[in-house]
């Protein structure tokens, strides 16, 4: 078949029935052929003050950032930002609600502001989409969570109450990150849970608590450094001869063996209540 | 049988509220101040656990309102909702022209899991009727086969919680 022009005539037709406005006291409410990632068109509120055209989002952007509770997300700020910048958008604060807007004083720049607008506000809500999407993919634990808070509360019921123990969790000691501190008055004991989503990932954690705990040596301040690890997940069992190599060589930087989970009360004998 | 082929299942289903009125005037989020609600239960024999059934309004528009079930144990956002008002959906396997769905409309999902909006013939031939709360609320509980066993509930409303004022721009300054 040949191409041919009906095809855009066709096209624009569709397009064009899209358009369509309501008349809300002094405003226009204005709906565009643009759709944002919710599956939802975009509607824009116009206006008229002081000779000057105003094409605002009526408050929606604002409102739905909050209700996501996305107003302190970096990507989506950076986001907005940019676009303000480049297409020239103010905001302004009006009876609890931000609006985004537009302004010019000639009727000629309006079909601009109107595309910008439309731009800025399908963007940002598609943007919106994304990330929450992403948040969502991120809230189911993985086996390597579950294990971390398992251990967490292991550690906390027993040395958590303790007069003589403080405990505090996801430290840093000189810039290395530990999953867990146990300090007394006589010094301070180190505790890594070590655990991974594949056999690369446990391997690393092993590695990297192994050249981290041989750095710290030289610090006095600190007794004991321990490994917890997590021996019931599946990556641990089948992957053990290669990682119980792994485990053996980083012995050799602790004070005291490896702890498994299947032995975790061991702890106690190591850091005695 | 997939998700949503058991929520099209759910959506069919009879679903139960023994509930007088509902009454939104709990925030919907501590931070935003525009959005009334209320929730109550609704039960559902095909399903062990009780459903959500939320009433929502906008403070500044008593015409802008949401009716919503969702099953929490499945999925987090609503499987079926009725907007009064508000944006035009886009159905986006439909043609470009007849897939935009302007409010009133209800929103259900596929069984590909796609939500899609759709106008009932009430909603066609008389769509200033359900600007009303309490005739939108008689239709939504038809489309949504939900038995009131106590007649269909009223939607109270504090007049105090609401400012009236159709248009979004009025009394705000553009000064830059």
């Amino acid at each position: 078949m040949m191409c041919n022009d009906l095809w855009l005539k066709r096209i624009k037709k569709e397009f064009d029935s899209l358009w369509s406005c309501t008349v809300l006291g002094d405003t226009l409410k204005l709906t565009v052929p643009y759709v944002t990632l919710y599956n939802e068109f975009v509607d824009l509120y116009v206006t008229k003050r002081d000779n000057k055209y105003i094409v605002a989002d009526g408050g929606q952007l604002n409102d739905f950032l909050i209700e996501l509770k996305s107003k302190d997300n970096k990507l989506l700020n950076d986001c907005i930002s940019l676009y303000m910048k480049e297409y020239n958008i103010h905001k302004t604060l009006g009876d609890q609600r931000l609006m985004y807007f537009k302004k010019t004083t000639d009727e000629f720049y309006l079909g601009t502001s109107v595309l910008h607008m439309s731009e800025f506000i399908k963007s940002v809500y598609s943007l919106i989409k994304i990330d929450s999407h992403q948040k969502e993919d991120k809230e189911v634990d993985t086996e390597s969570d579950i294990f971390r808070k398992d251990a967490t509360k292991f550690v906390n019921d027993i040395y958590g109450s303790h007069d003589n123990y403080q405990v505090s969790f996801n430290q840093r000691i000189n810039n290395i990150k530990v999953s867990c501190e146990i300090n007394s008055l006589k010094g301070k004991n180190l505790l890594q849970f070590i655990t991974g989503g594949s056999e690369y990932y446990y391997r690393s954690f092993i590695n990297n608590t192994s050249a981290d705990f041989s750095v710290l040596n030289s610090n006095s301040a600190i007794n004991e450094k321990i490994v917890l690890l997590d021996d019931r997940s599946d990556v641990y069992k089948k992957n053990k001869e290669q990682l119980d190599v792994y485990i053996l060589e980083m012995a050799s930087n602790l004070t005291r063996q490896p702890i498994f989970w299947s032995e975790k009360n061991k702890l106690t004998e190591y850091i005695p209540l | 049988m997939n998700l949503y082929e058991q929520l099209c299942n759910i959506t069919d289903a009879d679903k139960y509220s023994d509930v007088e009125f509902f009454y939104p005037s709990k925030l919907k989020h501590r931070h935003a101040p525009n959005q009334l609600v209320d929730d109550q239960k609704l039960s559902c024999d095909i399903v062990s656990q009780e459903l959500d059934m939320r009433v929502e309004i906008n403070k500044h528009d008593i015409t802008n309102f949401k009716f919503s079930i969702t099953y929490i144990d499945f999925i987090k956002e609503p499987f079926f909702r009725y907007d009064s008002k508000g944006v035009a959906h886009h159905n986006k396997k439909q043609n470009l022209q007849k897939g935009m769905i302007t409010t009133p409309h209800f929103h259900k999902y596929d069984e590909e899991g796609d939500m899609y909006a759709y106008k009932t013939n009430d909603l066609i031939s008389r769509p200033d009727e359900f600007k009303n709360v309490n005739a939108a609320l008689y239709l939504f509980g038809e489309e949504a086969n939900i038995i009131f066993s106590k007649g269909v509930p009223v939607v109270k409303l504090d007049e105090t919680l609401f400012s009236l004022s159709q248009d979004p721009l009025e009394g705000i300054t553009f000064d830059l």
